[in-house]
């Protein structure tokens, strides 16, 4: 879809959120809702850097105010070296992908492409000179007489990159824009986001409720809830090296089995789970201590069906999925989900079934226990 | 506020000064923005606050500027006083409630059937809006009065006495149900079909759907038709004047104890007396119940509804509109023959007599009614749609009072805003009486509800962030209105421009306060030619405005049209 050269200047600045907060107040009086609860996020020049999170855990109040929308409660907002925090949205120079795109209804693409130079005051021959370039760029040359209301969805969605990246901003938003498609289209799109996203180089700051897709596009990922940052980290360490049990639960799918540590040394703890006595690596996330209790991070994934496993259990549930099939295991009092990629070798199992698993230890990652178990003495 | 430390309660005060700080310092970083909010905040103190007080004022100040409340007491005792309130308000109910069933007929029949000739009822029931209200009353006059041709021509009465109650409802009935109708018409639309079907697939009969569903979901609806009528009913001036009889109604007595009696005080009282009960049942109708309606904006495209086809439901109704349709074009049809005719009942030849009288007598008050109501137009329809914007889209201390005092003017009776003017604009520095400038204000200032309305539905249905987008892109706000809103708001510009218009050719409770020698309307000349008993020149008058009317929403729609497709090349 994009073209081999890049028209498009970009002026790759840093972005940096400080202490922001923002309270809205409730109607009735009671008790103020915290929506960003005092976050700290730097986003370095040209990374793409996603929200993700539960609907009402801040992201997109978050992204508002980035974008002016909003005004925090306190806190600052830092583009580049300027101080934003005050300066209305029409003079922040930070353009925005809306879920809704949100084209003027009105407008020929042209025009809705052209608008932003237009309003900007950039002399005529110059607004049809770019704006033809970002049309080219986004492959809408024969579109670009009709009215929004004749676009398919995917074409409506490149309408609105290209207004968002023709007025050349320091900072790129997007809102949720790819959650109006169907799942095969977006998930092209998301690839042809990202591109034009690293071609031009722009900081971006991206707001999504789906992981996979946030996985798939960002430098940085952002875990929120409850208005605070639960982790920021590359994709990988956020999946493998999760923070806590939300963001090991929200980002994938996730047994946790409480342990026991029965030794530490080398790097590497001996933890007993289910009658079973384990190898897990060490980390940072949990202070280990003899016979002290832990939780063990268990990814469906890292389960497998094997003669030689130390673990037996019974199957309670069988969802066939074409590619893999899902179960749900009772080990003893747990009850576990995992998955089976090499099911034309082993056979899809029944319920009722007695089967004998294998834990690829080296995998699996430790939290602290949940304070509940600790409080009703589960551990 | 950083200091989450603090108690919850101290938080939220800190939160709440520091918000209304913020937004006061947004609003001034966009000086334009600033100062509209300003200039209609003013204008609207001025033309529609200020005028009110002043009426309720001269009541219980005497002329020595004293506090002086022996007027209310003198009246509130006087019979003759409690006859009139009483006369106004039975006048009112009986009118809301045939008005309110006719027009609920008409709506369910139109909105509900595949009956036939849908479209030319509705075309029917719009032509009492868009005349001024007395011609029906001139039209009855010309049908059963003395040399009536129903009355007379036809029964032989020479005595008929036309004037009175009976008339007078039977004429706001006919004049005053097309509101009904329009407002319930787009609540019967915006029930979900689905809810009906519903009821159907559950085995409910045409009947009981009707009684269980459709009536109960238009409740709401009814009642503020109801409301509505009532209120165009007593504050009506143009009918009673002509065709009350010894009937005595509160808007006409203000009018003549100012005009007859000179007693601006009296007048004033019977202006607050028809301002009460009108005022109330509109604000009921706006807060109360518009707050109980079921009818919810989804903007999910709904289904087609299935119409009903049964003959025994269809045939009853087409009957019934067939009827009160019929009744509409006789009136206006008289009307029209009237205008033609030497000397009605007396000598039937036809003949264009009329219409060369009203050109020797003066084509003036046709020329300034045009003049004055083309001028307040685009003013009303303009600033209509500045303050929909800025009601909807913007945050601004006071938001909900620019609101509530945009609608008064038009909430309470012209005779009120009419008095109150002459009250208000009589000496320096507001000296105004007698100009053109008072009349294109009162125009405005009286319509321009109508305009916000529109605007502030058109504009919900509009998703916020087509706005966002154009601010995200650098438009001011200014420029975001002007460029994207404006043009989003394009069909509530055209009705907004089309009702101020008819609204200003037809009104004449308030102008006829404000007319004078060198501004004289149309509306009032037809009144008094109808009062001099020369009904044919009357009638050519009305069939005049009538055309003016048509040609001009015939003219906007195809330059609001042109206006935005001009810029639209073919593209299918």
């Amino acid at each position: 879809m994009t073209n081999v050269s890049a028209p498009i200047k970009t002026h790759s600045v840093d972005v940096k959120l400080s202490n922001l907060l923002k309270i809205f107040p409730t109607h009735d009086g009671s008790e103020d809702f915290y929506a960003v609860n005092e976050i700290e996020l730097d986003i370095k020049a040209g990374e793409l850097v996603t929200l993700l999170g539960p609907s009402g855990c801040g992201k997109t109040t978050t992204l508002r105010m980035l974008a002016g929308f909003e005004l925090p409660t306190s806190g600052s907002i830092h583009i580049g070296a300027d101080n934003v925090t005050n300066v209305p949205p029409n003079k922040r120079n930070v353009a925005m992908v809306f879920q809704s795109y949100a084209l003027f209804p009105h407008l020929s693409v042209f025009e809705n492409i052209a608008y932003g130079l237009k309003i900007n005051n950039v002399p005529k021959g110059e607004v049809i000179d770019r704006t033809f370039k970002v049309i080219s760029l986004m492959h809408l040359e024969e579109f670009k007489d009709r009215l929004p209301s004749q676009l398919s969805g995917g074409q409506q969605q490149r309408v609105a990159l290209a207004r968002a990246i023709v007025t050349e901003p320091r900072v790129l938003l997007f809102d949720e824009p790819l959650s109006n498609l169907d799942a095969k289209l977006r998930e092209y799109m998301r690839d042809e986001l990202r591109k034009i996203q690293q071609r031009l180089g722009i900081t971006s700051l991206y707001v999504t409720h789906d992981q996979t897709e946030a996985m798939a596009i960002s430098d940085k990922v952002v875990i929120m809830n409850h208005g605070k940052i639960q982790q920021a980290d590359n994709p990988i360490d956020i999946y493998t090296r999760p923070n806590n049990h939300f963001v090991a639960g929200f980002m994938g799918k996730a047994n946790f089995l409480h342990g026991v540590v029965k030794d530490v040394k080398d790097k590497k703890a001996i933890i007993n789970i289910l009658g079973q006595t384990i190898s897990v690596s060490v980390n940072d996330k949990v202070k280990l201590s003899e016979n002290g209790p832990v939780d063990c991070v268990t990814r469906p994934e890292f389960w497998e069906l094997s003669e030689e496993g130390k673990f037996n259990g019974e199957i309670t549930r069988v969802i066939y999925l074409g590619n893999h099939v899902e179960y749900e295991v009772a080990l003893g009092d747990e009850t576990i989900t995992m998955m089976d990629f090499e099911h034309y070798k082993h056979g899809i199992k029944q319920e009722g079934e007695r089967i004998k698993l294998h834990l690829k230890e080296e995998c699996v990652s430790l939290l602290p226990p949940r304070k509940e178990y600790v409080k009703e003495g589960l551990v | 506020m950083a200091n989450t430390n603090t108690t919850p309660s101290t938080n939220k005060i800190e939160t709440n000064g520091s918000r209304q700080l913020k937004r006061m310092k947004m609003l001034i970083k966009e000086p334009y923005l600033l100062a509209i909010i300003i200039i209609i905040f003013v204008s609207l103190f001025v033309f529609s606050i200020y005028p009110i007080y002043q009426v309720f004022k001269i009541t219980v100040v005497n002329d020595e500027g004293l506090l002086d409340l022996s007027l209310i007491v003198e009246t509130f005792t006087s019979s003759f006083f409690l006859k009139t309130l009483w006369n106004s308000i039975q006048l009112g109910i009986l009118s809301a409630i045939f008005g309110t069933i006719i027009g609920f007929i008409f709506a369910y029949a139109v909105t509900r059937t595949e009956m036939k000739g849908k479209k030319f009822f509705n075309l029917v029931a719009l032509l009492p809006i868009i005349s001024p209200p007395f011609v029906i009353a001139l039209s009855v006059i010309l049908l059963f009065g003395r040399n009536g041709i129903i009355s007379n021509g036809l029964f032989g009465f020479d005595d008929s006495n036309v004037y009175g109650l009976r008339s007078l409802v039977f004429i706001q009935t006919l004049g005053f149900f097309p509101i009904a109708y329009l407002n319930l018409k787009g609540v019967l639309e915006a029930i979900d079909s689905s809810v009906e079907d519903a009821a159907l697939n559950l085995g409910a009969s045409r009947w009981k759907v009707f009684r269980t569903i459709t009536l109960p979901l238009a409740v709401p609806g009814i009642l503020s038709s109801l409301l509505l009528v009532f209120i165009k009913a007593i504050e009506d001036f143009g009918n009673p004047m002509v065709i009350a009889g010894e009937y005595q109604t509160l808007a006409v007595q203000a009018y003549l104890q100012i005009t007859g009696m000179y007693d601006l005080r009296a007048g004033s009282f019977y202006a607050v007396a028809l301002l009460l009960p009108s005022l109330t049942a509109y604000f009921i109708q706006k807060y109360w119940i518009n707050k109980k309606s079921y009818v919810t904006v989804t903007g999910k495209p709904t289904q087609a509804r299935m119409k009903i086809n049964e003959k025994h439901i269809v045939l009853p109704l087409f009957i019934f509109c067939g009827l009160i349709t019929g009744a509409v074009l006789l009136i206006y049809g008289t009307v029209l023959w009237g205008a033609f005719v030497k000397v009605w009942g007396v000598d039937n030849t036809l003949t264009l007599d009329n219409f060369k009288y009203t050109f020797t007598l003066g084509f003036d008050s046709v020329q300034n009614s045009l003049l004055l109501s083309a001028l307040s137009t685009p003013i009303t329809a303009i600033l209509g749609m500045i303050i929909a914007f800025l009601i909807i889209r913007k945050q601004f201390i006071g938001k909900k009072l620019m609101e509530a005092s945009s609608m008064l003017a038009f909430a309470v009776p012209g005779t009120v805003i009419g008095i109150g003017y002459i009250l208000a604009f009589n000496q320096k520095p507001l000296l105004l009486t007698g100009t053109a400038l008072i009349l294109i204000i009162a125009f405005t200032f009286r319509n321009i509800t109508v305009g916000i309305e529109a605007g502030t539905n058109s504009l919900r249905q509009v998703d916020p962030s087509i706005e966002e987008a154009s601010t995200n892109l650098g438009a001011s706000s200014f420029t975001t209105f002007r460029k994207i809103s404006l043009p989003l708001m394009k069909s509530a510009l055209f009705s907004g421009l089309v009702y101020s218009f008819v609204r200003s050719m037809t009104s004449i409770s308030a102008v006829i306060f404000l007319i004078s020698v060198n501004w004289n309307l149309l509306t009032v000349t037809i009144l008094s030619q109808v009062e001099d008993a020369s009904l044919g020149a009357a009638a050519a008058y009305c069939i005049i405005l009538i055309v003016i009317i048509l040609i001009v929403i015939g003219l906007l729609e195809f330059f609001v049209n042109y206006l935005s497709s001009s810029k639209r090349r073919s593209y299918r």
